[in-house]
């Protein structure tokens, strides 16, 4: 349910932005979400359907590219790719990691006239 | 539409003090909203990273790429460190109290004004999509207390925080409870501008909680298991539960407690005690 106000949220961003540029009309949005950013993908798309209507987005193609979520270890450092929060180090087991990607929720770019 | 808690005009965000005859109806104008954090006039001194966007001109067509790179949660996060500094400089403990629903979050609030009002001034923000029987309930407690319906909002931001602190005014040097939304989900990407972030569960819940909701409990200081009353009758592992609270999360604090019998309240009291600025 989160994913309508992230949705809502996006379609802002993306307008102020092509209002700045005097763009009238988005024709695409890219957007950059990652794997541990607690949004469901599905519920996203859906909820960026309903929030573009009647919007400078309506119409608009938007392209959502997955980042796969990786950590680092505070332990051994070692790098490595993370699908939950609660995983462990592969090298050391060690459960204390932090983020390097894959939080995010990010309007990367969109193409406007 | 309210960019920030998803309501409708038909149902819309509204904070009511108990004891006062109408609610403070937010209203969600499409030209102005009160919110800050989706003012459309944006007046409030945030710099966007596409400010310096570039463009492309692609011979094609008039259509061009505008670089943004603004993360989606932005606005919020903005008006949560607002919050946070506001609440800071004023000397006042800011508590995010979010669980599933029915974990006991709003007796457990009740009990503590109820043991510490005398101690330190106390005061909620109560979040429900639905209802002012919480703060009913607080208002009862003795705690002065403002109740934010988020209508079919599934969690609280830190815009409505802002109009609420607004409204509630509290006190130099007090402890500041929000109630959020009973939800292990969605509250948790929302910064309210909080000091510490509280995860309660009950053992009458799953001891894989913290596995199954892991953003949750990887975004709280401190988690609480409640009920503690109950373990003789539920097959609630509290070795399991911390355990898995802790991969998540490994600096998490815990405190056992039961509201009922009053196990582990003093613990609780003496946490609130120890983070609470001097």
């Amino acid at each position: 349910m989160h994913e309508f106000s992230i949705a809502l949220n996006i379609v802002e961003i993306a307008e102020e932005s092509a209002k700045k540029e005097n763009c009238r009309k988005i024709i695409s949005v890219k957007l950059e979400v990652g794997t541990l950013s607690g949004i469901v993908f599905e519920a996203l798309e859906t909820a960026l359907e309903f929030a573009v209507k009647k919007t400078m987005l309506d119409g608009a193609q938007i392209e959502i590219m997955k980042t796969d979520a990786e950590a680092e270890c505070e332990n051994c450092r070692r790098r490595f790719p993370v699908n939950a929060h609660f995983e462990a180090c592969p090298s050391c087991n060690n459960y204390k990691h932090r983020l390097l990607r894959g939080g995010e929720i990010k309007v990367i770019s969109i193409e406007a006239e | 539409m309210c960019n920030t808690c998803g309501c409708s005009d038909n149902d819309p965000v509204r904070m009511t003090r108990p004891g006062k005859d109408s609610p403070d109806h937010v209203n969600h104008g499409e030209a102005n909203h009160l919110h800050d954090e989706h003012d459309h006039d944006h007046h409030h001194g945030h710099h966007h990273e596409h400010d310096q966007g570039h463009k492309h001109d692609h011979g094609h067509s008039q259509s061009r790429t505008i670089e943004i790179k603004e993360d989606a949660l932005s606005q919020n996060n903005l008006q949560a460190r607002r919050n946070r500094e506001l609440l800071e400089n004023k000397g006042i403990f800011t508590l995010n109290l979010v669980s599933s629903p029915g974990s006991g979050k709003t007796s457990l609030l009740e009990k503590t004004i109820h043991d510490l009002k005398d101690r330190w001034p106390l005061f909620v923000i109560e979040g429900d999509q639905q209802s002012m029987n919480d703060a009913n309930r607080i208002d009862a407690a003795g705690a002065p207390v403002i109740q934010i319906n988020t209508g079919n909002g599934c969690h609280l931001d830190a815009g409505m925080i802002k109009n609420a602190i607004r409204q509630l005014q509290p006190a130099k040097h007090s402890l500041l409870f929000i109630e959020n939304v009973g939800n292990l989900v969605c509250p948790a990407l929302f910064d309210l501008g909080e000091k510490k972030r509280v995860v309660i569960i009950s053992v009458t819940e799953g001891d894989d909680k913290p596995l199954k909701y892991p953003g949750m409990f990887a975004s709280s200081n401190l988690c609480i298991i409640n009920k503690t009353d109950l373990l003789p009758y539920v097959d609630f592992d509290m070795a399991k539960a911390r355990e898995f609270a802790s991969r998540v999360r490994p600096d998490i604090e815990f405190i056992e407690t039961s509201v009922r019998n009053g196990e582990g309240l003093e613990r609780w009291y003496d946490w609130l005690g120890k983070n609470k600025p001097r």
